[in-house]
């Protein structure tokens, strides 16, 4: 058996199911910052592979992440580009002098690496996480952040209205195709032309939806600042407390690491094993 | 009819905000597939969104914008990954940009229905205005993050600047000149910049 999250499925008695919200968003939050402090990279390495591991302990299916391949090689490619022509990093070995006075050493590609496994490390631990989540666990965490409930309503009705716009978008486009109109031929320029024509009615459409839900939710009784009783409980114990606050504070023991110890620095432990 | 009924902050700007990222996710989608940018992360050559959530901002102030914000991260984070950079990147941007759209026209007491000389005008040099800052902090981000070195990001400021702009011309000037008037009759219509 199966739950169906907003990326993958997840085995039903999979550990990560039962982990808070709360502790999830703390994941999220922390993985992304200490990625993003670290440069040796031999620990972004490290911390690509602890975040693979995870994926096997918590038995969610790799095959999820398909559809980021394309994208992860699109960035890669911006950071090799990027990195070649247009940086200077000094090392022992120069092997490319560039016209506009940049050039590419071995630390130049080192740092490739390194800058690669930070993008990896963040989009799966990401995934990981907010992956596994399904809508009422971001509603719920969200509340139980004592954020405003506001924010979770907000988000759930984009997801709600997505659906909504896309029969939208095809009835309306069936409509403009009966009466002659054209959208998969022409020039770049014309396409854009009718696709104008296909938002003025898209835009009258999301604004009567505006007013009728506007009506629908004041009718219900629905307060911005108003007390709510929920359904479920997802209270957060003293167990998953302790967790989140140990997660949060690997964020500031990241940077006292780098700033005060100097560790985590590039090159880090490779400028060791070069020499 | 307007003061009658907008007294602070209401369910409704929330729905705005629902609805209008709604919106914005499926056409984000659309423009990510139809006109991808290679060598940009989830970036589309031609953003139809922002033609939406800049006139979403215009008619129902910052709740297009949060909307606009909400659909950018969902969709781009759909091929990205839901990452901090992403959210920083182009989530946060594209909130940054409206706004400062939204700001220039209530100061200068300018009418999105784009009736006068100062209305277009206002228009016309906002919209360039906001997308250079959104260019800045878009590519500052990347810089900061280690995706772009400093020589490519003054390449990104000025291809996102016209980019945007342009998407933003294209789409929104004719929603703003066909359905302001329609817009303001109705009681969704945001006055100031909250409600």
């Amino acid at each position: 058996m199966a739950l169906k999250t907003f990326l993958t499925y997840v085995p039903k008695d999979s550990k990560i199911n039962k982990i808070h919200p709360v502790v999830k968003v703390s994941l999220l939050l922390s993985i992304n910052i200490i990625a993003w402090l670290i440069e040796d990279p031999i620990i972004l390495f490290l911390l690509f592979l602890i975040i693979i591991f995870n994926y096997k302990i918590f038995r969610i299916p790799l095959y999820g992440l398909k559809k980021f391949l394309l994208s992860t090689i699109i960035i890669l490619q911006a950071i090799i580009v990027s990195y070649i022509f247009g940086s200077k990093i000094p090392g022992k070995n120069i092997y490319l002098i560039l016209p506009w006075g940049t050039y590419v050493s071995e630390m130049t590609i080192i740092y490739i690496i390194a800058m690669s496994f930070r993008f990896t490390s963040m989009l799966l631990g990401s995934t990981l996480m907010l992956g596994t989540m399904r809508d009422r666990d971001i509603i719920y965490g969200v509340t139980c952040l004592h954020l405003p409930y506001s924010l979770a309503f907000i988000i759930n009705l984009s997801f709600r209205n997505m659906g909504i716009f896309i029969e939208d978008y095809s009835r309306v486009r069936d409509a403009m195709i009966l009466r002659g109109g054209k959208f998969s031929k022409g020039s770049f320029l014309e396409k854009i032309k009718n696709y104008i024509y296909l938002a003025i009615p898209l835009a009258i459409l999301a604004i009567r939806r505006i007013i009728e839900i506007s009506y629908a939710v004041e009718a219900k009784g629905f307060g911005i600042n108003k007390k709510r009783s929920y359904y479920h409980d997802y209270s957060i114990n003293l167990k998953n407390l302790i967790l989140t606050i140990f997660i949060l504070s690997l964020i500031p023991l990241t940077f006292i690491c780098k700033i005060y110890f100097k560790i985590f620095i590039f090159p880090g432990v490779i400028s060791m094993l070069i020499k | 009819m307007n003061s009658e009924y907008k007294k602070g902050i209401t369910p409704m700007h929330l729905v705005i905000s629902g609805v209008t990222a709604g919106v914005c996710i499926v056409l984000a989608l659309f423009a990510i597939i139809l006109v991808p940018v290679p060598g940009l992360p989830s970036a589309s050559g031609f953003w139809i969104p922002a033609g939406f959530y800049f006139v979403f901002t215009l008619w129902f102030g910052i709740w297009g914008a949060l909307g606009g914000h909400i659909a950018t991260f969902i969709a781009m984070g759909y091929f990205s990954g839901y990452t901090l950079h992403i959210w920083l990147d182009g989530g946060l941007g594209d909130f940054i940009a409206p706004l400062v759209t939204l700001i220039i026209f209530r100061a200068l007491k300018a009418d999105p229905e784009l009736k006068t000389k100062k209305d277009w005008i206002t228009w016309i040099v906002s919209v360039p205005i906001s997308s250079l800052v959104c260019g800045l902090w878009v590519h500052s981000v990347n810089l900061a993050f280690g995706i772009i070195t400093p020589p490519f990001w003054w390449i990104g400021v000025v291809t996102y600047f016209l980019g945007d702009s342009a998407a933003i011309f294209i789409v929104g000037t004719p929603l703003l000149k066909t359905l302001s008037k329609y817009v303001k009759a109705s009681p969704v219509y945001v006055e100031g910049i909250f409600s």
